[in-house]
């Protein structure tokens, strides 16, 4: 089954590695769409099925924390899955994630392979709570 | 605080975003480069917290940023612009930042401000904090931060 992905960082260099990261993990892709703010992500996600979002925290226009709290606001939304990739490695923080409805939290720098797995786990339906490198 | 404590947090947190996002291994460390001129290319960041606050820099010579940015987007060399070194090096400063602050201050919450190319502030008069250089497989790293409890 192929998946349709949506990519959002406000690094072009960052969102041009993880698409190369889930090309290389095997992941079956049908498409890769990629925002560089939570209101594009928004913009895209009301006018193209995706299976799952990948998102940074700190953006410019609308960050990871808004664009969850808009995801999960949004019934046509809210059962997207929403993984969130940042340089916050904090507890804090990545408990304030998951409560606002995230999936799951993996922190930069990553390996390719633990991209790989949260990606796989979330796609069949897993949620896991810290699967931090 | 000792600028002691922030070097082998700093030096882990490079080694890391290196070797995991740029294939590149940290040898160790080397004396800092006689001289920095314009052929270098580095990008800063602020950061607060409830902890602390500070600056944060990386500066390489444009052949390892080139080296650095190559491996990053898994792209051949000659595809490689100067504004994409400048992009990856953002990056770069950022993830290296963020991995320093989760391992020194694990226990606070940052807020990194937007990473700045250029404007070439390498090793500025530092009064809280630590410059270093590494020297990588490929190329060296020269790095530096202001952490201000």
């Amino acid at each position: 089954m192929a998946f349709n992905v949506l990519i959002v960082d406000d690094s072009p260099a960052m969102r041009k590695m993880i698409r190369r990261v889930l090309t290389l993990s095997g992941l079956e892709l049908r498409e890769c769409l990629d925002a560089g703010n939570g209101q594009e992500a928004l913009d895209l996600l009301r006018a193209n099925w995706v299976d799952i979002v990948l998102t940074d925290i700190n953006m410019p226009v609308m960050n990871g924390e808004q664009l969850l709290r808009e995801i999960n606001g949004d019934s046509l939304l809210e059962t997207i899955p929403v993984l969130v990739i940042s340089t916050d490695r904090t507890e804090t923080r990545l408990q304030r994630m998951m409560a606002l409805g995230a999936r799951d939290y993996v922190t930069k720098p990553f390996l390719p392979e633990t991209l790989g797995c949260a990606m796989e786990r979330l796609l069949a339906g897993e949620r896991r709570a810290d699967n931090r490198a | 605080m000792q600028t002691t404590e922030l070097r082998l947090p700093l030096v882990e947190a490079a080694s890391e975003v290196l070797e995991s996002m740029c294939f590149l291994s940290v040898l160790g460390e080397i004396s800092a480069p006689d001289a920095i001129d314009d052929r270098w290319i580095g990008s800063h960041l602020e950061f607060t917290g409830d902890q602390g606050s500070g600056v944060f820099g990386i500066c390489v010579t444009a052949d390892t940023g080139a080296i650095i940015t190559t491996n990053f987007l898994g792209q051949a060399i000659y595809e490689t612009s100067t504004a994409q070194i400048e992009e990856v090096l953002r990056e770069l400063s950022n993830m290296i930042c963020g991995s320093f602050l989760g391992r020194f201050r694990g226990d606070s919450i940052f807020d990194l401000a937007s990473p700045i190319c250029g404007g070439m502030r390498v090793a500025p008069d530092l009064h809280h904090g630590v410059v270093q250089t590494l020297e990588l497989d490929e190329g060296w790293l020269h790095l530096w931060l202001e952490f201000t409890a």
